[in-house]
């Protein structure tokens, strides 16, 4: 199984992006639901041919020539070709049974190495079926590690193990029909997964799917926040004031379990004005926040874009540093204080693509602070309100 | 052709631009005591320095006061109609103020309380006597009315009255001092000199003068002098007039020159210029003093004399192209303020005119002078001043931002 994986489908050779986790889940999450609704819509393609048409599944497409799938498939006599498409076309009720009908499918992840016991002896493999518990336990390193014809392949091929072929279960070992010697079994589903999964490929029903690969996806621990921020703010003298200064911000936030994490933001605004005719006033604000952040995914469906989006919330201690200068041709006045308070904020955060996020946002903060060489106090809690994009990684 | 008409009318532009122009002192003529000033005086009767100073600052249009001894402002007052211009008196100890403004007069304490804004005038207030000291006041409008009150020392007007400028027969004011008997002393059209009583002019509402005639024909400007004598300056002499003799008991042939400046302050003196000679004339008791500058082309805006401290202050100013004249009338300002560049304030010994000091003021700058030092209020909506000494090298004194509370 191992080898023909890693020889299967090379024309995938940029592996797709790991880029969903599932709701509060690992990062293969969402590769895995992408993988099993691909299988899903190539075993629907499957059912909508006719049972007695022509068209043959296990058969090698020109766009796949020469590569160790079609290799595989050419070397069926016309009799296999005819069983394997028959048996493909005979287990997609069953398949789609487990995938859209009653039948309940598990998943299970895991860290360790997957042997599968033969009768001369075990093997590695990258997923193993247990009928009984209706489970498919599948090795997340190397899940993650292939490409999309790859996890397909891989999930169909277990996904035949569910089902039974005259009464008895299919599996890999002993011959099945036409395919004969101890492998028969295996060679027959290995044949059928890549005639599947090349109908899939080929009849373009499953491109869709890839899309929300590229989707960002919201499991990542590490987020560099950029944004343009703006304030509404209240003062003792509106001459002088800058009640709504707007200001660029750049945050970074860590998750370190689960959505808890710790969240670091510099925030800048410089902005100035004319006052009267001949005064200029200028206010550069700088503040650093240190705090905690929460990351809340209320949303139930990840391959949605909605179901993407998530709120974070973040409080923090910030402390700022505002400079004022006051000028008019005569005179100049520079004035620094600085001032600390919490600051408390709740953002929304948007899919784009290729790890980016579109965000908005509002806060608040306790911070009041009041100048001393020039008449200027601002005396209100300030209200935030910010707009930005985000990246997310690792 | 056009291009020789052309050539000629540049010549002449030139020529008139490149020539000196002659002072126009004919605001500080035809009053009754002073020229209004936006800016109160700095001396007070005796020649001594008053604590503080008022001005109209005309950038932010509102009254300050700063105490010149310790070099800082003291106060702030939003005088009412600020767009118009304000002029402003006060009194040696500065617990009152009078504000003109429009045609009206408003009087506020120290503390910038309005005291009494009763008294209106027909037309705009031009000059004023103000005596303080004797409770008395009489200032001239535009369209020749006379209004005299007395005001106590609270600042309320406590007597009022408007009158004409017929004060005997059909003779009309020309110009009128009050002097240290609370007399207004004024020259009528007819060459005679009127001296009117105050006290019973506002008890009976109407003039109560007595006239005589000098001699002195022409008078359109009137100094009180100490000890019941009067210096006026008529079109053709200056001369020193004894009021209780009715006589002129000095007098200085002026016929040949030109007034560059008439000045009450502190002690009453004309400047005169014949070409780039200057004659200060002043009166000495009760003679006619008279002193000559050589080579003085910059003309005088601004003089104080002070004969019993034997000192002579003046601001005078560049008068060619880069003066600030009205080209269209020719006129050259004689203000202190009224040109705020190339201004230099200099200081003579009377007695000898030797050169005490001489400093350039600072340019844009509204000034006041005092025996002591030069104010300046710069054009700082922040609120900058500074004060000069005149005589030593002691760095400017800086008074700065007390505007910037009052900016709304």
């Amino acid at each position: 199984m191992k080898s023909l994986l890693l020889g299967l489908f090379f024309i995938y050779s940029g592996a797709q992006a790991s880029t969903f986790i599932g709701n509060g889940g690992s990062g293969a999450d969402l590769e895995m639901q992408v993988a099993l609704s691909q299988v899903q819509k190539i075993f629907e393609t499957i059912q909508r041919l006719d049972k007695n048409s022509n068209v043959n599944i296990c058969r090698c497409r020109s766009r796949f020539e020469n590569q160790p799938s079609c290799e595989m498939i050419k070397k069926l006599d016309e009799q296999e070709v005819k069983f394997c498409d028959k048996t493909v076309k005979a287990q997609t009720p069953q398949i789609l049974e487990w995938l859209a009908g009653s039948k309940s499918l598990k998943i299970n992840w895991t860290s360790s190495e997957i042997m599968v016991g033969q009768k001369h002896g075990e093997r590695l493999s990258d997923a193993v079926t247990n009928r009984s518990e209706s489970t498919i336990t599948v090795n997340q390193k190397r899940f993650q590690g292939m490409n999309p014809p790859e996890k397909m392949f891989l999930l169909v091929h277990e996904l035949f193990h569910l089902t039974s072929f005259d009464n008895k279960p299919m599996e890999d070992e002993g011959p099945v029909g036409p395919f004969k010697g101890p492998d028969g079994g295996r060679d027959l589903i290995n044949a059928m997964s890549a005639g599947a999964v090349m109908e899939g490929l080929d009849s373009g029903s499953i491109k869709k799917f890839q899309s929300y690969l590229r989707r960002s996806s919201y499991d990542k621990d590490l987020w560099i926040d950029l944004a343009v921020e703006g304030q509404s703010r209240t003062s003792t003298n509106n001459t002088y004031a800058f009640n709504n200064p707007v200001g660029g911000s750049l945050g970074v936030r860590y998750y370190i379990f689960n959505n808890f994490g710790v969240t670091a933001k510099y925030w800048m605004s410089q902005q100035d004005k004319g006052i009267l005719t001949t005064i200029k006033g200028k206010e550069i604000m700088n503040s650093i926040s240190l705090g905690l952040t929460y990351k809340l995914t209320p949303f139930s469906d990840p391959l949605s874009y909605i179901g993407q989006s998530h709120f974070v919330f973040n409080v923090a201690y910030e402390q700022m540093n505002s400079h004022y200068e006051l000028t008019d041709p005569f005179q100049e006045y520079k004035n620094d204080v600085t001032s600390s308070g919490v600051r408390a904020d709740v953002r929304y955060y948007l899919p784009i693509r290729w790890g980016f996020w579109g965000f908005v946002g509002a806060g608040a903060s306790t911070i009041k602070y009041s100048y001393t060489d020039i008449p200027l106090s601002y005396d209100s809690t300030p209200v935030f309100f910010f707009t930005g994009v985000s990246y997310g990684f690792l | 052709m056009a291009s020789y008409k052309l050539v000629l009318v540049l010549f002449c532009l030139a020529l008139v631009a490149c020539t000196a122009k002659e002072p126009d002192n004919s605001d500080e003529e035809h009053n009754i005591g002073q020229k209004l000033q936006p800016v109160s005086t700095i001396t007070k009767q005796n020649g001594q320095t008053k604590n503080s100073v008022l001005i109209f600052d005309e950038t932010i249009r509102q009254v300050h006061r700063f105490d010149v001894d310790k070099a800082q402002h003291i106060s702030t007052v939003p005088v009412a109609n600020p767009g118009v211009p304000h002029t402003l008196m006060t009194t040696d100890d500065g617990n009152y103020f009078v504000d003109f403004y429009d045609r009206k007069l408003t009087i506020y304490n120290a503390a910038g309380t309005i005291v009494d804004d009763s008294m209106n005038f027909v037309g705009t207030p031009r000059s004023a006597a103000f005596r303080p000291d004797l409770g008395v006041i009489a200032v001239y409008d535009s369209l020749m009315n006379v209004v005299i009150a007395k005001i106590d020392l609270t600042g309320h007007i406590t007597q009022s009255w408007v009158g004409g400028s017929v004060v005997s027969s059909s003779n009309t004011i020309s110009a009128g001092d009050i002097n240290d008997s609370g007399k207004l002393i004024l020259a009528l059209s007819n060459d005679t000199i009127a001296v009117a009583d105050v006290t019973n002019t506002l008890s009976s509402q109407a003039w109560q003068a007595t006239t005589f005639s000098t001699g002195i024909s022409g008078v359109n400007w009137v100094a009180a002098l100490p000890n019941n004598k009067m210096l006026v300056r008529s079109t053709t002499k200056i001369a020193v007039i004894d009021l209780g003799t009715q006589s002129v008991v000095s007098q200085f042939d002026a016929t040949d020159y030109k007034t560059e400046k008439l000045s009450k302050l502190v002690s009453p003196h004309v400047i005169l210029r014949k070409n780039e000679v200057v004659t200060l004339v002043s009166a000495n008791g009760g003679s006619i003093d008279t002193k000559i500058l050589t080579n003085q082309p910059r003309r005088i805006i601004y003089s104080q004399l002070d004969v019993p401290n034997n000192i002579w202050t003046f601001v005078d100013v560049n008068v060619y192209w880069n003066v600030n004249y009205d080209f269209w009338t020719g006129r050259i300002y004689n203000q202190i303020d009224e040109v705020r560049t190339s201004r230099t304030v200099k200081r003579y010994r009377h007695s000898d005119f030797a050169v005490l000091a001489s400093k350039g003021a600072p340019d844009a700058a509204q000034l006041v002078l005092s025996k002591e030092y030069l104010f300046a209020l710069q054009p700082s909506e922040l609120g900058f001043a500074q004060l000069f000494a005149i005589t030593t090298s002691e760095g400017p004194r800086t008074m700065k931002g007390f505007n910037k509370d009052k900016i709304r």
